[in-house]
């Protein structure tokens, strides 16, 4: 078997990197940030703090991080891939030890200097060894059931401890990920059938296990299913949040209410409208014009990702952007199903415009890795 | 450079398939969350659009200034003062306590309260102000305004309270004002908001109760933007409440005064109307209650001590009462027997102390007899025994249906919630009743307002002004609502012949103004007015006829609720009669003793306009008049106005 050679293609300058970057990307990385930064300083009742400074602020590093990711030529980061997975396994298992419990989970380590929330670093570089794994071995054995073990170990490491965190939405989102790669690598459906019948069952079991002594989630977990499948059983409760984030969204109508004039959102009628229920406060001012623009945004993302994904010969790379663009696509996918009310509320913020310097950190890592990708592709010539 | 099925070509085939495969089910899902937008912005917006405005606006309703109420001289019975207390915002001060205790020194703020404020501090939004202490003075208030910046978060609210300057003297016939009852809520549909708001009080009884509607006004609205915590953020809009309407009633609150004070220590009422209009001037109890007890929140001691009191305060004597008319029923008897043609006006019976029907003796008041008696005599002298003959000849249908047609067991039309209706008994009535058949023995304690009779004070004024007036005399007690005069109603005639009538008014003349009259002691010697009228004194127990023999028990022998109520009813002057008035004492004794003297004091009072003058008194009399005002504390000179009684 033929592997790009590890050292960097000679031929390629570092202006020339600059050219072969996909700017449709980083166009709507900036454009989808500003929006973001519009939402915040409207979230702070008109003001540039408390979000928006320290967020431009984030977002800046984050452009440098994700610049300083995408030169490092893509073999590198192949070659360092396991490595770097480690690390990151380490980093979630010192937050079960040494972690920071905010809000009744554990999820941040805190390093002095900075915050970090090693299951959403963990979402990038997962992926990456995912890639790698199947960059190494021969396509069409895939589906055999030995090659499948290690692959799944390496999902079900990070899942679990970040499960016992405990944070169900990101750990739901881990696995999906990790299927994505799975699936792009050519695995048998009837492996996915299986998952989904076995998730299926699980679903049944875990619902029977409600109020039992082997009851297989916490009690706030099942009121938030509770919750989900009748926001009004509960409205000043669990049930809260969803009513008053549709009603936000619901009466922004077509033209919006104005920037600065949701009532919703100025009068404070649903909490976490700075991270994970940023989108009602779009929709509320805007209206729903701009809340299509959004989505269509956020879906023409993970297209040219995938365009790109085809058109490059080299399969880490490939399965590497599809896994990113389709951990991406899934973190604004249930962000906008959850404050619509299509799905429960499990904590997840709509990427690039939420306030949140970790989950905004490991996102520009991850555009990085696609950027490097895209970049050091040298095949066609 | 690749061979056509090596297994990495296979492999970029199997990718990009899937890659399409991953795109299309990305799409799709994309398009179900752009649905669901659409679904909520343009097809449901409106929906969610009330929902929003539902949030945001909240109301506050500020409760109207209640009607004032005032006499037909415009004297204010009920009136509106403001009341004050202090409010404390927590979020406006660092130190809670030390606010506190600062406002604990300028006014009294047990140890306890304060406690008790802090729990509250802690247990709710720190924006919302907390009562700290109400009914609070104005020297107290002012005492905090003048500290007002070392005391941050502490203001001062207002509010008004019901105040009834005239304190006892009209309390069961204007009523009072407290907290509406749960029951209260429930029968005002549609005002619960305004009921349930802290500031709100509702006419309870009298006055303040039937005319509530009139007197509680339209309040006003706030409405403002609210937050989630419902913090106001600001004012939309705001409707001024209206005050409620202010209501004049005829009622004279001097002559009512007068008539509390000359009751004495009494258990008494009295009743006086205008025959003019039918304006009711003094409709007067005693013992009477503090109605500004209960606009401020009475005291569960107050309330136990008025309630334990065995001359039950509470009870609207002159309206609610209902007491043997006595004597005084006679004027019925009398005309029942003229109008039926069976006697005429020379009618004559001897009485010799008593009257035989079959084997029962039916005594007189007067056990040696009065003789012959003719009308005028029977009325003067009140001859029981004439009037038992009248019964026998006349029969107890003739007697009920004229008593009727003087209000006597019918309901008097004066607005208030107590007012009785009284009884007046027939053979049907005690067969309904009673299951026991009519004797004649009824029929002659009938004839002399005994037995099962019944009529309040206020029955008593309403017949002696339709026996003057010849008509259907209704009483009015409402002489203005928010300005406009209520119309004086036509009163239909009675249709009784005028001769008949000046035979019974011949009679009462008699009995203060003739020598043996029954009220004579009672009479004035103003030429300008000379007052007539009838007593009664009506039993309420059985004299047995072994007491009869060994000689019957005087009143003052006797327990205070085993004497005779003290009763009687006139009007003056009688050439021209204006006024008419009814009082009755209850076991007051003999109604010529008790009763008329008192009958006489309010209509003089009423006439004169001002202390009745001495020389108006026969001469016998004017020293024991004197002593009267002396030991009521009367002054000739015009009484000041009262003080305020509230504390």
């Amino acid at each position: 078997m033929n592997y790009i050679p590890l050292e960097e293609d000679p031929k390629l300058t570092l202006l020339g990197k600059f050219i072969r970057i996909n700017w449709i990307l980083v166009f709507l990385i900036i454009v989808l940030s500003l929006i973001g930064f519009i939402n915040l300083y409207s979230v702070g009742g008109g003001s540039f703090y408390p979000w928006v400074i320290p967020q431009l602020q984030k977002f800046s590093f984050g452009l440098v991080i994700m610049v300083g990711i995408a030169l490092i030529p893509i073999t590198f980061w192949r070659a360092s891939a396991y490595q770097i997975y480690f690390f990151g396994l380490i980093l979630l298992i010192l937050v079960e030890i040494i972690g920071v419990r905010l809000m009744g989970a554990q999820r941040w380590l805190d390093l002095g200097f900075i915050q970090i929330q090693p299951s959403e670093i963990m979402k990038v570089v997962m992926v990456m060894a995912l890639a790698n794994y199947y960059s190494q071995i021969d396509p069409g054995k895939v589906s055999r059931l030995h090659y499948l073990i290690f692959p799944l170990v390496l999902i079900i490491l990070p899942v679990s401890l970040v499960f016992l965190q405990p944070d169900l939405g990101t750990a739901i989102l881990l696995l999906v990920g990790g299927g994505i790669v799975l699936f792009v690598s050519g695995v048998s459906f009837f492996y996915f059938m299986g998952v989904f019948f076995l998730f299926v069952g699980t679903l049944t079991a875990v619902m029977m296990s409600r109020d039992t002594t082997w009851q297989l989630l916490q009690d706030y977990q099942f009121r938030r299913i509770d919750t989900f499948l009748d926001p009004n059983s509960d409205p000043l409760g669990n049930g809260y949040q969803i009513i008053q984030s549709k009603i936000a969204i619901g009466s922004g109508g077509l033209t919006g209410k104005g920037f600065l004039n949701g009532t919703q959102t100025q009068l404070n009628f649903f909490p976490e409208k700075h991270t994970d229920f940023i989108f009602p406060v779009l929709a509320e001012e805007f209206g729903l014009f701009w809340s299509l623009i959004i989505l269509i945004m956020f879906l023409g993302f993970v297209i040219v990702c995938l365009y790109e994904a085809v058109k490059i010969e080299d399969r880490f790379s490939s399965l590497l952007i599809t896994g990113l663009a389709g951990t991406f696509f899934l973190y604004f996918t249930v962000n906008l199903a959850m404050v619509t009310g299509l799905f429960p509320v499990v904590g997840i913020p709509l990427p690039l415009i939420s306030y949140g310097g970790s989950a905004l950190l490991s996102l520009m890592i991850s555009f990085g890795f696609i950027q490097s990708a895209i970049i050091h592709d040298v095949k066609e010539q | 450079m690749f061979g056509l099925d090596t297994p990495k070509l296979l492999g970029k085939r199997r990718l990009t398939r899937r890659v399409f495969l991953l795109g299309g089910i990305q799409l799709a899902l994309g398009s179900v969350i752009g649905y669901r937008l659409v679904q909520l912005q343009a097809v449901n917006t409106e929906d969610f659009q009330q929902l929003a405005e539902n949030n945001r606006i909240g109301f506050s309703l500020i409760p109207p200034e209640r009607g004032l109420i005032a006499d037909r001289n415009g004297i204010l019975l009920a009136q509106n003062e403001k009341e004050y207390w202090v409010t404390f915002v927590p979020e406006e001060t660092l130190n809670k306590r030390e606010t506190l205790e600062k406002v604990a020194q300028l006014i009294y703020l047990p140890e306890e309260d304060i406690n008790e404020i802090m729990y509250r501090i802690d247990h709710q939004p720190s924006f919302i102000p907390i009562l700290v202490k109400d009914k609070v003075t104005w020297e107290q208030i002012t005492a905090l305004s003048v500290n007002g910046p070392a005391l941050p978060g502490i203001y001062a609210g207002f509010g008004s309270v019901r105040f009834y300057p005239q304190g006892h003297s009209l309390s069961h016939l204007l009523g009072y004002v407290g907290t509406p009852s749960t029951i209260e809520i429930e029968e005002n549909r549609g005002f619960e908001s305004l009921l349930n708001h802290p500031n709100f009080k509702i006419g309870k009884i009298g006055v303040e109760k039937s005319f509530e509607m009139d007197l509680r006004g339209t309040p006003g609205s706030r409405k403002f933007e609210i937050n989630s915590t419902g913090r106001k953020i600001k004012e939309l809009e705001s409707n001024k409440p209206v005050q409620g309407k202010n209501i004049q009633l005829t009622l004279d609150a001097k002559l009512q005064d007068y008539t509390q004070l000359v009751f004495g220590d009494e258990v008494a009422s009295a009743f006086l109307m205008d025959m003019e209009q039918g304006d009711v001037l003094v409709a007067a109890s005693k013992p009477t209650f503090d109605p500004n007890l209960f606009a401020v929140g009475i005291t569960s001691k107050d309330y136990r001590e008025y309630l334990e009191n065995p001359y039950a305060p509470f009870f609207n004597r002159p309206l609610a009462g209902q007491y043997a008319p006595g004597s005084t029923f006679k004027m019925i008897t009398l005309l029942a027997a003229l109008e039926s043609g069976l006697i005429d006006e020379n009618f004559t019976f001897y009485c010799n102390g008593a009257h035989e029907v079959g084997d029962h003796t039916f005594n007189c008041w007067n056990s040696h007899g009065h003789g012959t008696v003719g009308i005028k005599k029977s009325l003067k002298e009140s001859c029981d025994v004439f009037y038992y003959r009248l019964a026998e000849i006349i029969g107890i249908k003739r007697i009920a249906q004229m008593a009727r047609r003087f209000g006597f067991g019918i309901k008097p039309d004066i607005p208030i919630p107590d007012v009785t209706t009284g009884l007046m008994p027939d053979s049907e009535w005690k067969k309904n009743n009673l299951e026991q058949n009519w004797v004649i023995g009824d029929t002659l304690n009938s004839a002399i307002g005994q037995g099962f009779i019944l009529a309040s004070t206020a029955q008593l004024g309403i017949m002696l002004a339709r026996m003057i007036t010849n008509k259907l005399v209704v009483p009015r007690l409402v002489k203005s609502i928010d300005g406009r005069e209520q119309p004086v109603r036509e009163w239909s005639t009675l249709g009784i012949s005028k001769k008949n009538l000046d035979l019974v008014l011949e009679g009462m003349e008699a009995a203060l103004n003739e020598q043996k009259g029954t009220a004579f002691e009672s009479r004035t010697i103003d030429e300008n007015f000379i007052i007539a009228g009838k007593t009664g004194t009506s039993q309420v127990r059985r004299i047995s006829t072994q007491e009869r023999e060994e000689g019957v028990k005087k009143n003052f022998e006797l327990p205070w609720d085993q004497r005779d109520h003290s009763i009687f009813c006139c009007y003056g002057p009688i050439d021209k009669p204006k006024y008419v008035a009814s009082v009755i004492v209850e076991h007051g004794g003999s109604g010529s003793k008790v009763a008329a003297p008192i009958g006489r004091e309010i209509l003089m009072r009423a006439f004169y306009n001002r202390l009745p003058p001495l020389r108006a008194y026969p001469e016998e009399v004017r020293s024991k008049v004197i002593e009267m005002r002396l030991n009521f504390g009367i002054n000739p000179a015009p009484p000041k106005n009262k003080e305020k009684t509230r504390a």
